[in-house]
């Protein structure tokens, strides 16, 4: 009778450790499934926010692009030999200054022959001149205009210049704007 | 024999020890690895972000020494003299200089005035809609004969953009200083 109630203790203190053990399992299960989720959130966050910083990256570079490229067709612009002034000797004297006649001329040339001669130059873009003293609502004069129907992008770079009229020998003030299109929407 | 079984359960205790501490490191290694890798890509980001005032820079450099050596060369209603022949008389004459120009206003006031009119012009909203800070004096001095702020300049500006131009005087020169923001 006492090792009939012995064994039951016995039996009853092994089920009690096997519980023990079961229940140090499950909660060094859950503990790792836990360190497995918390991984995967912290991996998913940063691929989401690496994936949305390069979309910036990507949008940022191709703003650099287009920046870089009105920046080169404003400056081809304002080195233009057939606007530059030719009054004195070469020098820095005639550096920044566009000759109002020379304009007059170029505005004469055939549109579409201008078009077409200066599109590898100036490609999409319009390019014009206007005053600001003494005339201070100087009339713009378009000297090339070849703008994308619908363009997304419009980058409009404005160079102050001095302005020659070779006729009354005065110089004015004023500016070469250039406006560069890209890309046309769908 | 008990000592033996004794050794052994020492042995796998200092065994099962090391493992757990292996286990630690590789995991203290994944973490430092990720926080570099972050860490990496937030520096990149930081760099390539940094580049992208290029235009503003460019725009900012053309403004201040296209305006100022246009300004110069201005031919103004003052006898058909240019702004650099009127800043000169006025140099040679101080302070008030000796041209008349066609109002009564003397040659520093008439140039003074018309630079005020072409900057404000220039950099107004219509037009290149930055703000500026203009100086003019001689080499050797240090005070200002014209100095003019544009009246938001020192609370926005941060990175300037600046042109100086020499305006040749017999003996000396002056300069004209134009920064942009």
């Amino acid at each position: 009778m006492m090792r009939n109630k012995q064994d039951k203790i016995n039996k009853m203190k092994i089920d009690k450790n096997k519980l023990n053990k079961s229940r140090k399992a499950d909660v060094k299960l859950i503990e790792s499934v836990g360190i497995m989720l918390i991984f995967f959130f912290i991996l998913v966050m940063g691929m989401v926010f690496y994936a949305r910083m390069s979309g910036i990256s990507i949008e940022q570079k191709r703003q650099e692009n287009l920046d870089r490229i009105a920046m080169n067709t404003a400056l081809k612009a304002s080195y233009m030999a057939e606007l530059q002034c030719n009054a004195g000797d070469v020098g820095e004297g005639n550096q920044n200054c566009i000759d109002l006649e020379k304009i007059m001329a170029f505005q004469l040339l055939d549109e579409e022959a201008k078009s077409e001669y200066y599109q590898s130059f100036f490609e999409y873009a319009t390019v014009s001149v206007y005053e600001t003293y003494p005339d201070t609502d100087g009339e713009e004069i378009k000297l090339y205009d070849r703008p994308i129907p619908k363009a997304k992008t419009e980058i409009n770079t404005l160079i102050p210049t001095a302005l020659y009229d070779s006729a009354s020998k005065k110089y004015k003030f004023g500016f070469l704007s250039v406006t560069t299109y890209c890309c046309a929407q769908k | 024999m008990n000592n033996y079984g004794k050794n052994i359960g020492k042995r796998e205790a200092y065994s099962k020890l090391q493992k757990k501490s292996q286990a630690e490191i590789m995991g203290i290694l994944i973490v430092v690895l990720l926080l570099s890798l972050g860490m990496f890509l937030v520096a990149q980001f930081m760099i390539n972000r940094g580049n992208s005032n290029e235009k503003q820079e460019f725009s900012r450099q053309q403004a201040a020494a296209n305006s100022l050596t246009a300004m110069l060369k201005i031919t103004t209603g003052c006898k058909g003299l240019s702004v650099t022949e009127l800043y000169q008389d006025c140099a040679h004459n101080l302070p008030d200089g000796s041209i008349i120009c066609g109002t009564g206003v003397k040659s520093c006031d008439y140039v003074k005035a018309t630079v005020e009119e072409v900057l404000e012009g220039t950099f107004s909203e219509n037009n290149l809609n930055l703000h500026y800070y203009y100086t003019v004096k001689r080499g050797d001095e240090t005070e200002f004969m014209q100095e003019k702020k544009d009246s938001q300049y020192d609370k926005l500006c941060r990175e300037v953009s600046s042109k100086q131009s020499p305006i040749p005087l017999t003996p000396g020169f002056l300069i004209a200083e134009l920064s942009v923001c």
